[in-house]
Order: C-alpha cells, then structure tokens, then sequence
C-alpha cells in the first residue's frame, strides 16, 4: 500500500475504516446507513472490515467485561490518574527562572445557544446568561494529598514543594477556554487546551474544575489569569496579546497587566501570582 | 520550568466535577465505542493494561461533558480525537522512552527498505520523528482512513496545513503522497 493510492481507496473505492466505525455504531442518518449499507452488501473488501470491526467489538466484551470498563470509568471519574510530569521547554537563554500561566476563558453570548462552533466539552441547552455569575478560583494541594486551599483571583501566594494547582471556574452561560503559559523572558505555551483554539466550555453551577492539574518546577514566580469573553479568541491573539502585556511590564510578573485584545470590550480577566518554592 | 500533570488530587466536596449519571449512559458507550477506543489506544501505547487505563481516561472524559459529547455530530469522532490526543500526549510524557523505541523502530524500517509495510504499522513506527500535530494528522488521515478535508477540520487547521505535514510525513516514510 502507498500512501498515493490510499487517499483513492479510502474516498473513492472502498469506506474509511473511521466510517464504517460509525456505521457500527449506528450514527449516520437513515439515507446515509442505507446508502452504507448497500456498499458494504456489495463491496467484499469493506463487508470483511465490517466483519473485523464487529468482532473486535465482541472480543473487546469478551476481554474487558462491562463491569470492568465501568468500574475502571468510575474510577477515573472521581480520581483521574496521574501520568508522568510532562516537563515544557521555553527556550529561554536564561533558563525559566519563572513563569506566567494565563487562562482565557473566552464567553460566548446566549443567542448562540445550542450552536456548537468547535470542540464543546459540555452541554450548551438552556442557561441564563449572567456575567455576575461568572468566576474563577485556584484549588491547591500538596503532594501528600493533605489540606487543600483556594487561591482567588488578583491574590498570590507561596507554593510548597509539591504543590500543584487546578484551575476552576463557574460560568452561566456557554463560553470558550483557552491556557496559556509564559515565562519571565515572555515565552508563552498552551495550556488549554494544548493546541489549536479554544476550549468551548458548558455553563456550571458549581465550580469546575479542568481536567489536568499543574507542577510548577523550579524556583521563580507564575502568573495565572482567566478571561471571560462573548466570542472565541484566536490562540495566536491570546498568546501575542500576553507578550505584549509581558513587554509593558518590563518583565515584572508582579505588575503585568491584563491581556488586552483590539475591538473587544467581551473579554473578562482573572489573575493569580504564585511564588514557586 | 512548568510541568503538568494529570491531578494528583480530587478536589474535596462542593467543587468536585459532575459524577456519572448511569450505568446506562456507560453501557451505552462501552457497547458503541468501546472497542474502537480501547484499540486507538492500544496501537498507539503498544501496552494493552496501559490502553485499558487510557481509555477509561478517555470514556471518563466523555461522562463528565456528556451533554456535550451526545450533541457531537459524531460522538465516535471526538471520542478518537480525544483518546489519539490522549495517548499521544502519554506517550510524549514519557520522553525518552518511548521516544528512543520508536526511533529505534523508524530506524530499522528505513534499514530494511524496500520492505513493504502495512501502512497503520508504518504510521507508528515513524510517529516519534514528527511533531505533535502531524503524529495527530498522521493517525487519523492513515489509520482511520479521514479524507484530507475531515482531518483539516479535526484538528482546526487548514487543508494545506495538512496537506504539508501529511507531505512531510510521507517523505520521512520513503512514500510518495497526493491527495
């Protein structure tokens, strides 16, 4: 197989395996399974894929029982598991003596309900839209998994070692979330999400809290911000937006201002300081 | 320097997120997707128990925006989205692990050329030699057999964003690409 003809296989002759799987799974439109449903009848080589993907499906229950996965998923739910530090690189010639994280949450206004313009990690039916309602706080634990405490906004405090941090926020309406870190030399990374836009998110009535918590390694400060905003933000914005604000401060994480963003009067910010052990 | 990690910590009572509605909603899942996302998982980590733990990670996800995930045009899209996502980020949390068997492995299949390769195999062992965005291009344009446009509009980016990374891909394979 080369990867010339494979493009011809997968659109033209036979049915992408990724199709055939939502076949299986029975979420195509009537039209389109029956139209699926005649190919496979009569093309022998997608018929037999067919025939892997569903036995697949049944040595998958046979190896994993539902019990199992269900338990395992639970599990998961109320503690996800830790992986290995995933450490940045910044490329800073002076090495990260510190780091700014920054968290834009971006908001989307409510005649855009029920309109899903990217990736939504929540649902988006039936909120009331309050931007008073709108809040953010930082969870921090230590390493033992011992007392935890809130940091809010605009404050900033001194981390223990081995303390990580989880980012929340509380929203009454659809939004969009983007993360972003950056250092004392104004390098700047994604955080959420990692790559790409924005993070649409679901209205809370609680504080939510996103899935990865944060190490932060090394000796210095970090700074984290959130904003709040009607319309998506572009992450290159987002991260240009934050150098500049780097730039006007000097350098001074103590005193970087709020990441500002031409022609938008939507974008809500939050800030945190944290002085790394 | 910043690392990050999956939370070591479950954030205590009123700020914990949404616990799972029902057994039904993951029988659901478990039944439609199960297997689909359990052998995402398991080609990429190449360690069935640590592909169990990453797609429970992964149907995890899914309860916790389950709104969200059912209006999905196509829940079993996001679903390997997010799990190839997933692992691939494992795997980059690994660093030197996984980075020097994979090479390992890139480096014999460039030694026993002409040798003809299935393609999915092809794909993984050449994955550590490219960035996060083509290994992600990679699997979903060669393993689940997206067209070129689908996996544009995936991964957010444009179709000949795309187009060069899968172009630069092949060319690390020793394989000719058009589409």
């Amino acid at each position: 197989m080369t990867l010339a003809n494979n493009e011809a296989d997968a659109s033209a002759l036979h049915l992408g395996e990724l199709r055939l799987r939502r076949f299986r799974a029975g979420e195509f439109s009537d039209e389109a399974h029956e139209e699926i449903a005649r190919h496979t009848a009569e093309c022998g080589s997608c018929r037999a894929k067919l025939r892997l993907l569903q036995e697949e499906q049944r040595q998958f229950e046979r190896d994993i029982p539902f019990e199992r996965f269900a338990g395992g998923v639970e599990r998961a739910c109320r503690v996800p598991r830790p992986r290995p530090t995933r450490r940045w690189a910044m490329g800073s010639a002076f090495g990260l003596v510190a780091a700014a994280a920054v968290v834009v949450l971006l908001w989307r206004p409510s005649a855009r309900v029920g309109d899903r313009g990217g990736q939504d990690v929540g649902g988006a039916a039936g909120f009331n839209r309050t931007k008073g309602a709108l809040s953010a706080v930082v969870r921090i634990a230590s390493a033992s998994g011992g007392a935890q405490r809130s940091l809010p906004p605009t404050e900033s405090t001194t981390l223990q070692p081995g303390e990580r941090i989880r980012l929340g926020y509380n929203t009454a309406a659809p939004g969009y979330l983007v993360a972003v870190s950056v250092d004392d030399a104004g390098e700047v990374s994604p955080l959420y999400p990692e790559g790409g836009g924005s993070l649409p998110v679901r209205p809370t009535q609680h504080v939510t809290f996103l899935p990865d918590s944060l190490e932060l390694t090394g000796s210095g400060r970090e700074r984290v911000f959130l904003l709040l905003a009607e319309r998506p933000l572009d992450g290159a914005a987002v991260k240009k937006s934050v150098r500049d604000a780097h730039s006007r401060a000097k350098g001074d994480l103590a005193s970087l201002p709020m990441p500002t963003f031409a022609g938008r009067t939507d974008v809500r910010p939050f800030s945190w300081l944290f002085y790394k052990p | 320097m910043v690392g990050r990690q999956t939370p070591h910590f479950q954030v205590i009572a009123g700020d914990r997120p949404a616990a799972p509605d029902s057994r039904s909603q993951l029988r659901e899942l478990y039944q439609k997707y199960g297997a689909s996302v359990f052998h995402r998982c398991a080609y990429l980590l190449k360690d069935r128990s640590q592909a169990e733990d990453a797609m429970q990670d992964v149907f995890a996800k899914a309860l916790q925006h389950y709104a969200g995930f059912r209006a999905e045009a196509s829940p079993l899209t996001w679903l390997m989205k997010i799990a190839t996502h997933h692992c691939l980020n494992l795997l980059r949390s690994q660093r030197a692990g996984w980075r020097g068997r994979y090479e390992r492995e890139a480096r014999a299949v460039r030694d026993e050329r002409p040798q003809v390769f299935e393609m999915r195999d092809l794909v993984v062992k050449m994955l550590a030699l490219v960035d996060s965005e083509t290994q992600a291009a990679a699997v979903h344009y060669h393993v689940d057999e997206m067209t070129l446009d689908e996996v544009a509009a995936l991964l957010g980016r444009s179709v000949p964003t795309v187009r060069k990374r899968l172009q630069e891909f092949a060319t690390l394979c020793g394989k000719e690409f058009s589409a």
